[in-house]
């Protein structure tokens, strides 16, 4: 949707297209941290508006338990969770900049 | 609540009253003079022992698709065996109508690999010598037999009790021989203090887990690591081909074997709900990383954020199977 | 496994940020891409041309295209794959312009991107394998959700097509908000003639059961075969419906939310609505001095409605001219922030409200407040950069549109998704402005964004029109995206069974492992994430897929 806006990100943002954010399996998170990601972000529509109806009510639970693992790894900031729905464009485009700058700064100040 | 004291002996009775049924099995602990193991007993107990300090392995690995056909068990373990005994129940791996789980109060374990532990199966290793304990048993969660159908428990004059929780618990009692009373004296054993959470860095990960050889032993010695087909039998998850020359050429080096943190923090986040910090993975581990430490401290930080405690109760739903419409309002960045 | 990659210039789109010759250059030399090869319009006819040759010359069986969104030309490219027999499955595509071109300015960084998207499609792609389309038979009936003129067109134009229609109605009457206008620019026919013209014919028709008074209460099934409860007076009834149209209109902005308006407090403040209703029944001095207010409810950041309702324009037209009409000596001064009396012939009816002597300012309203003598306007004229006071007998608030009051409700109930206003949201805003994400669930009327009267007609032919399009065929594909288990990897553990929205899982207590009920499954994926040996996966989405294409995007290359 941003796109189609022709709204601008970060060229650093790569997206990966599932159905629904409950396809998320936190296992492929942890895999694009080791493989080199300063950060995943996973877009889910906001709860209680799901297509498959409460999908991303088990998402909320799957990446709020990720994240408290990462967090005891001290790798809190590499996960962050955002409700975007398809049509928000403009919140979407918002979040990933934000993030992607974040990470940029802590990279630059080490 | 009320149970019924036991002197020397009156399991061991009401016991072989199951056995003698001919249609029940005893899963439990034998002594000799070499040791003290995990053992079914089918027609006597022979030299059965109630409390077992030397851990080697969970019992609970050992009931994972077991559907009793008929055939009735019941189980007289370690409260920690009993919690995984209880995922398994809930994750399907067990059929829970036949077995009767009896838990029994744990003074603490020592490690099988160490030497020269003397047969004492009454030793309070805790209370004793606390630093032969094992870092799981000295940083346990539920040390009491308060989980399964039944527990057997001590009191603080030194006196054993039965006591039932459920319908089967209370079909065990029956078998024991004694007045029923109401339980008002004290147990031995407080209920165990809650932990800091776990907190950690990938350098310290790093370090601790530099000798993994990924023999992945801590996983098939894990009572609740029950996938018939581990992901990690086929290699999707570990770094391979040019992504893995990618990442030396990214890093400057790799450890060998690669993968090390995917397997391990994968498996963390499986068993996280499920796992009940017994420590069997540090146990079966050749290489003597603190293994415990990182799945025991993760899964109760993870369980905590939902209040579950595995193997607590068999009728709390494991929670990446459930969820509330109202709950965890800072999920979102 | 022989792979092609097209990789589309779109004319400019594309090329002018990513640098397509040398990318096509590149892949050509991975040992397991056949052909590689760039072209200004893959869409065009030359371009699929390309594409089958090739898929012939080569016997490609893995076709990655690089463009647009998927959304976009999505038949049309798997149509390339099936007419040489290659099952559409293998073909993948990668967004290239939505998600790269458009998006980024830089050229270097987004050609090193458009690699690693097409890489990982590349990756991904090798993974896949041919998955089958089931072919079910369509019920040739539609359900429509409103009877305002949307949904009154929509239903004329199914049931003419020998389509059974099932028309719910919330309210006892049908024709919604039309009835009550009394002449409806610019035909200036009365609404309640449009709509009795309308409902007669349809409720001559055999083939249309009408349920006024009554609600959608539950929704079930697939393309062609969906069921769908509705809540009547007369108890409740199950219809088994194709597909449907939702056209449940709109809610007019309610002032109330805008205290500073007074609106509610004094009767000479009114909505344009409610001057309709009035119609004769207003009573005014002699000489009048009326205001009409542009924008209520329209282009209002702050009460979160920052769009334009399109319609209020011309409404506050109308109203001043019927006000000057009526009382030709009366001083009428329309306020307006922007003036977009944007339909056909709106602009000559402006210019004729001017030369009535409407008096139009460019003003912003901060205040009304009623006094015994006249209802008093704060405000700032814009183009003098002026604050003003100014008394009126009457004040006119053209009020916009809001999504309607069950939109949500409506929208959980259907599966279909809500733009950020409440609306519903169409898959495409051009390409494919009738339909939602949800195959054989169309849009129409003002339920979608506000809209005039005429255009809410012509939408809801439209959107008729397109599932009359699907439903004739008799038949339709179901999606192959399903979950799928493996039996030999299953555990029994039955947490996937547990979690599935759907209920699409079920165990066999003999084999102890899960299968799946195709037809109930919904694609979501959520088993597969929540079984930790992935033995139960989501075709299209499965483990290996996203895991190879999650290092192409990282770390393979």
């Amino acid at each position: 949707m941003a796109g189609s806006l022709r709204m601008k990100y970060p060229e650093g943002v790569k997206l990966i297209q599932v159905p629904c954010s409950s396809r998320v399996d936190p296992a492929f998170v942890i895999k694009a941290i080791f493989e080199g990601a300063d950060g995943v972000f996973v877009a889910g529509c906001h709860p209680g508006d799901c297509h498959f109806i409460k999908g991303n009510y088990f998402t909320r639970r799957k990446i709020a338990a990720l994240k408290e693992e990462l967090e005891a790894f001290g790798m809190k900031d590499k996960l962050r969770l955002f409700w975007v729905s398809a049509a928000e464009a403009r919140r979407f485009v918002e979040k990933v900049t934000e993030m992607y700058n974040d990470i940029k700064e802590k990279k630059n100040g080490r | 609540m009320v149970g019924k004291k036991i002197t020397n002996g009156q399991i061991e009775g009401a016991l072989n009253k199951l056995l003698s049924g001919g249609d029940c099995l005893v899963m439990g602990f034998e002594k000799d003079s070499a040791g003290i193991r995990h053992r079914v007993f089918k027609d006597s107990l022979g030299n059965m022992s109630i409390t077992n300090h030397i851990f080697a392995l969970n019992g609970g690995l050992y009931l994972r698709r077991l559907f009793s056909k008929g055939a009735r068990i019941a189980l007289v373990l370690r409260p920690c065996e009993i919690r995984s005994y209880v995922e398994l129940v809930k994750l399907s791996q067990v059929e829970p109508e036949n077995i009767i789980a009896v838990s029994v109060d744990c003074f603490g374990t020592i490690s099988s690999k160490v030497d020269g532990v003397p047969v004492d199966p009454d030793a309070d290793v805790l209370g004793k010598e606390p630093d032969r304990a094992r870092f799981a048993c000295a940083n346990c969660r539920e040390r009491r037999g308060v989980v399964g159908d039944a527990g057997v428990r001590l009191d603080v004059s030194g006196q054993y009790w039965v006591l039932p929780y459920t319908e089967k618990g209370g079909k065990f009692l029956s078998l024991i021989e004694g007045p029923e009373e109401d339980v008002t004296v004290k147990m031995a054993i407080p209920p165990s203090k809650s932990a800091a959470a776990f907190q950690t860095d990938m350098a310290e990960f790093a370090k601790d887990f530099s000798n993994c050889i990924m023999c992945m032993n801590c996983r098939d010695m894990c009572p609740v690591c029950y996938c018939v087909d581990c992901v990690f039998n086929g290699d999707e998850y570990l770094p391979k081909g040019d992504a893995l020359f990618n990442k030396i050429f990214r890093s400057g080096s790799t450890d060998m074997p690669s993968g090390k943190e995917l397997f391990h923090l994968i498996r963390m986040y499986h068993v996280s709900q499920t796992c009940v910090g017994c420590g069997a993975c540090e146990e079966a581990c050749p290489q003597g990383i603190p293994l415990t430490k990182y799945f025991k401290g993760i899964s109760e930080r993870l369980q905590g954020i939902f209040s579950y405690m595995s193997g607590r109760d068999p009728n709390e739903q494991i929670p990446m199977v459930t969820f509330l419409e109202d709950e965890l309002k800072n999920a979102e960045d | 496994m022989k792979t092609g990659i097209f990789i589309c210039h779109c004319g400019h789109n594309i090329k002018h940020t990513v640098d397509v010759a040398g990318l096509s250059e590149y892949f050509r030399k991975y040992p397991q891409v056949t052909v590689s090869e760039d072209y200004p319009f893959l869409c065009s006819e030359p371009g699929q041309n390309m594409i089958t040759d090739s898929i012939e010359k080569h016997g490609l069986d893995r076709v990655i295209v690089a463009s647009c969104a998927p959304s976009l030309h999505g038949e049309l490219f798997k149509d390339l794959l099936r007419k040489k027999d290659v099952n559409p499955f293998l073909l993948r595509r990668v967004s290239i312009r939505e998600h790269c071109s458009w998006v980024g300015d830089d050229m270097e960084e987004n050609t090193e991107k458009a690699k690693r998207l097409i890489l990982s499609g590349l990756y991904g792609a090798a993974h896949f394998i041919p998955l089958e389309e089931k072919q079910v038979d369509v019920n040739k009936s539609a359900l429509v959700l409103g009877g305002g003129v949307s949904g009154l067109s929509a239903a004329l134009f199914l049931s003419k097509m020998d389509m059974q229609v099932y028309l719910v109605e919330e309210t006892p009457e049908l024709g919604g908000r039309v009835r009550e206008l009394k002449s409806v620019w610019p035909s200036r026919k009365n609404g309640a003639d449009i709509i009795a013209e309308m409902e007669n014919e349809l409720k001559a028709r055999d083939n249309v059961a009408i349920f006024t008074s009554s609600k959608l209460t539950n929704f079930e099934g697939f393309f062609g075969n969906y069921q769908a409860t509705i809540d009547t007076p007369n108890g409740e009834k199950k219809v088994m419906a194709g597909g449907v149209v939702v056209a449940i209109g709109f809610t007019p902005f309610d002032p109330d939310i805008k205290p500073e308006l007074g609106y509610g407090r004094d009767p000479r403040i009114v909505t344009t609505l409610d001057l309709e209703r009035m119609a004769d029944a207003l009573k005014l001095p002699d000489k009048p001095r009326v205001a009409v207010l542009h924008c209520i409810g329209s282009r209002d950041e702050q009460i979160g409605r920052p769009y334009c309702s399109r319609i209020c324009c011309i409404n506050a037209l109308r109203a001043a001219e019927r006000i000057k009409e009526r009382y030709p000596d009366s001083y009428v001064e329309s306020f307006y922030m922007d003036m977009r009396a944007h339909p056909r012939g709106g602009e000559e009816f402006f210019e004729d409200t001017q030369e009535k002597g409407v008096l139009f300012t460019r003003a912003n309203i901060a205040e009304i407040i009623p006094e015994p003598e006249g209802v008093v306007l704060h405000g700032e004229d814009t183009l003098l950069d002026e604050v003003f006071e100014r008394g009126f007998d009457l004040v006119v608030l053209s009020i916009g549109m809001s999504s309607p009051a069950t939109s949500r409700d409506i929208a959980s109930l259907l599966k279909i998704s809500l733009d950020k206003d409440k609306f519903f949201l169409e898959a495409h805003i051009k390409l494919r402005p009738f339909d939602t994400a949800v195959k054989g669930i169309f849009i129409a009327g003002s339920c979608s964004g506000p809209k005039d009267v005429e255009e809410s007609i012509s939408h809801g032919r439209a959107s008729a029109l397109k599932l009359y399009g699907f439903l004739n065929l008799g038949y339709a594909f179901v999606d192959p995206f399903i979950s799928i288990v493996d039996p030999k990897r299953c555990s029994g553990c039955r947490m996937c069974e547990q979690a599935c929205v759907a209920k699409a899982i079920k165990f066999d207590e003999d084999k102890h492992v899960v299968h799946v009920e195709e037809a109930a499954c919904m694609g979501c994926g959520l088993c597969n994430a929540t079984c930790p040996s992935s033995a139960i996966s989501l075709k299209g989405y499965v483990d290996t897929i996203i895991g190879d294409e999650i290092s192409a995007l990282l770390e393979a290359m």
